[in-house]
């Protein structure tokens, strides 16, 4: 059997996912001479890639296992993961599986699927992958390379990610790789927002998906607004700085272009006399109703989420558009058990994406965009009457490292800080994809870091360019209310079976916690002792049953890892640091239970939440 | 001729040492100071050629070889292919003048 049909043998029985990506990329991979294999001058194999103006090699033509040692030398073996750019015959990543241990995640990305097919067929890929802890990216585009390096940094939380191009791949791939590493630290900083924006929501989340599900009925379902706008303009306003610049001329375009307040943007066109057609909203948290208090909503369109603040979305008796977005777990469980079809969208850190990738929906084309500053302009975080405002004179003054100096699309010294980079990231991210789907986006923002990809103009110039058609758009919105199929409507006898299921397996999963924090504290007491003997053996087996009973409850599985996953992370991560740190047995043994004690308080109080919820404040039919 | 000679048997450690420095800023990636090194490097072995070339008893070989290898690594260079380049020096370069010192001390020591 030749080496390519055993590694693919191998792979199917291994790891069946990683076979089915090969077999279907492979399938497309032609033969022409580009990418060979051949022996060095110690005849070691070798891969010569050849150009129309060069060739180039893959490892060393004089001693592979030498060059690759010398690669390996120099990699931080501390780190939690590292990622790997170039696969060629592997000989570097056997020496750097010699040199780190076995917890350390290795991520290969091999961008060139024909290097890819030399390696099965010359190589053994058991002997890399089955050392475990390693994962194969066949990928050459920066975005999905970026976006697995990021699930990954996800899995191991605060641990360090190490980046190590192979020294044969950077000719034929530098900018590639200079790509994702300006991408990769772009991602990280959205990550670290979105963690502590998850750790700061996760109380809220539990509470909106419970409350907006309960009210659910009654709101328009986005499903049915595709392409409601097809071919009309729309203004995706934000509330940077800059906005001020353009609220005389926005009153003039109502009727030429859908305009879309996203966020704080609401607050400061209200102020202004502007009734935008929709306001965008998806924070989770209770001050988001300042931006919305005290004016007249009549008129007004709102695009939410399931998980949007529940008394906002509430107090919006008529005329609301829900979107879920696609790292809702619980609504995604609640539609599959109620067999809801809604529409699910990609998650976005910046209302003003979600308007953006809203806009693209509707099929609104142009999408201009204003008040994108991203940018900390004139050393504010708002226009003058957002509803929540921050000045920066003394921060700067201060020598604040929250300011990061920029310039602007001007070429004007400016500031931005990392929620505003991250922000921009995520919008960049969703205009990309709109462009990619053949929309033109235009960044009508008079000030800023700009946003990659759009054309700078004045709203003026803009208006001038593409705003010269009047639209029926209240007529347009009006017909899609009116339609009573668009609405959300579910089976009253649906939702309480739904309430009630999740009811009495709360209760259960609490019975099983119960027990286990019992268990932890016998253990604690135990492990307090002078003299441990068998006792704590005896007590450690117990705990081990209930926590697995515990991971592996359904209920656990779909609702407490869905609201708390980053949580249970960050406890997890810090014991196994104290772990690896401690030489005593007995300390080893008491950070364990102390993880396992934290992950059953976190358990607890969601499912006492969801008891108390419906015991106090909604009592589905039927309850037992 | 001496005076060649001695030159060459002071020189050619030098020579060496900073060819393995430059090999070393290549493997590492710190390319342009590898690159800073390789011009000094290219006048000192174009120096070597030339005055092994006066030494009677020359062997022809090492000197054709130092332009073949010079050559390869033209084109390396125009690849952009750093470790081919470091890899000729270590491996051909070092080696050819490595043998040209044990000739020259030889014949200086007759």
């Amino acid at each position: 059997m030749s080496m390519f049909h055993e590694n693919m043998k191998y792979l199917k029985k291994t790891h069946s996912a990683l076979y089915n990506e090969i077999t279907a990329k492979l399938d497309g991979v032609e033969d022409d001479g580009t990418v060979s294999v051949f022996k060095n001058k110690l005849g070691e194999l070798n891969i010569k890639v050849k150009s129309p103006e060069s060739e180039f090699f893959i490892h060393s033509n004089y001693n592979v296992q030498s060059e690759a040692e010398r690669w390996a030398s120099d990699i931080n073996a501390d780190c939690g993961t590292i990622a790997v750019m170039g696969l060629g015959l592997g000989y570097h990543i056997h020496s750097l599986i010699k040199k780190v241990n076995n917890n350390v995640n290795i991520i290969i990305i091999e961008p060139d699927l024909k290097i890819f097919k030399c390696f099965l067929e010359n190589k053994s890929i058991e002997e890399i992958a089955g050392r475990g802890n390693i994962t194969f990216l066949l990928d050459y585009s920066v975005e999905g390379i970026v976006q697995t390096l990021v699930e990954e940094l996800k899995k191991k939380m605060f641990d360090n990610i190490e980046f190590k191009e192979y020294s044969g791949y950077l000719s034929l791939y530098n900018k590639l790789f200079s790509d994702i590493r300006y991408r990769l630290s772009e991602a990280i900083k959205v990550l670290r927002v979105n963690v502590l924006t998850a750790e700061f929501f996760k109380a809220y989340w539990l509470e909106n998906f419970l409350m907006n599900t309960i009210h659910m009925n009654g709101a328009h379902n986005a499903l049915y607004a595709e392409g409601l706008f097809k071919g009309i303009p729309a203004i995706v306003v934000s509330a940077g700085p800059s906005l001020q610049k353009n609220m005389d001329q926005l009153h003039a375009l109502k009727n030429k272009a859908v305009i879309i307040a996203a966020g704080s943007a609401f607050t400061i066109l209200m102020r202004n006399g502007i009734k935008p057609h929709f306001a965008a909203v998806i924070d989770g948290a209770p001050l988001i109703k300042d931006i919305y208090h005290g004016f007249d909503v009549e008129g007004i369109s709102f695009l939410y989420l399931n998980k949007t603040y529940y008394e906002l979305v509430q107090a919006v008796k008529k005329n609301k558009i829900m979107f879920v977005d696609t790292t809702d777990k619980l609504t995604r469980l609640f539609c599959e058990k109620t067999n809801q079809d809604l529409l699910f969208v990609p998650p976005d850190s910046s209302v003003a994406g979600f308007s953006v990738n809203t806009a693209a929906y509707f099929g609104c084309d142009p999408i201009i965009l204003i008040g994108q500053d991203l940018a900390l302009t004139d050393l504010k975080f708002h226009a003058d009457g957002a509803a929540h405002n921050e000045f920066y004179e003394n921060k700067l003054k201060s020598g604040d490292k929250e300011l990061i100096p920029f310039k602007d699309i001007y070429g004007n010294d400016t500031y931005t800080n990392n929620v505003l980079l991250a922000t921009k990231f995520s919008l960049e991210n969703k205009v990309a994809d709109a462009i990619n789907r053949g929309f033109t986006i235009l960044n009508a923002t008079e000030g800023g870091i700009g946003v990659k990809n759009c054309e700078n103009l004045e709203l003026a110039k803009a208006t001038e360019k593409c705003l010269n058609n009047l639209h029926n758009i209240p007529e347009i919105l009006d017909s899609f209310y009116q339609n009573n199929d668009n609405r959300i409507n579910i089976d009253i006898e649906d939702l309480n079976e739904y309430f009630n299921d999740i009811y009495s397996q709360a209760k259960s999963l609490k019975t099983i916690v119960l027990t286990l924090l019992e268990l932890c504290e016998s253990a604690k007491n135990i492990l307090s002792e002078e003299v441990i003997n068998n006792k704590y053996s005896h007590i450690a087996i117990e705990v081990n049953k209930y926590q697995q009973d515990m991971e592996a409850n359904q209920f656990y599985k779909d609702y407490v890892v869905s609201s708390i996953e980053n949580t249970i992370a960050i406890h997890k991560m810090i014991m196994e640091n104290e772990i690896s740190k401690s030489k005593d047995k007995k300390e080893k043994n008491l950070f364990r239970i102390n993880f396992i004690n934290n992950q059953s308080l976190e358990t607890i109080g969601i499912c006492q939440y969801i008891i108390n919820f419906f015991d106090k404040i909604y009592k589905p039919q039927y309850l037992e | 001729m001496d005076e060649v000679r001695n030159e060459m048997i002071n020189y050619l450690p030098r020579l060496v040492n900073g060819i393995k420095e430059m090999v070393t800023f290549f493997h590492s990636q710190k390319i342009s100071n590898g690159l800073n090194m390789l011009s000094q490097i290219i006048e000192g072995l174009d120096w070597v050629a030339k005055a092994y070339g006066l030494i009677p008893g020359n062997n022809p070989q090492h000197i054709s070889g130092l332009n073949n290898m010079l050559y390869e690594i033209n084109n390396a260079l125009t690849n952009k292919d750093y470790v081919l380049t470091a890899d000729i020096f270590e491996y051909e370069i070092i080696s050819i003048l490595e043998n040209i010192q044990n000739e020259t001390n030889k014949s200086a020591s007759n």
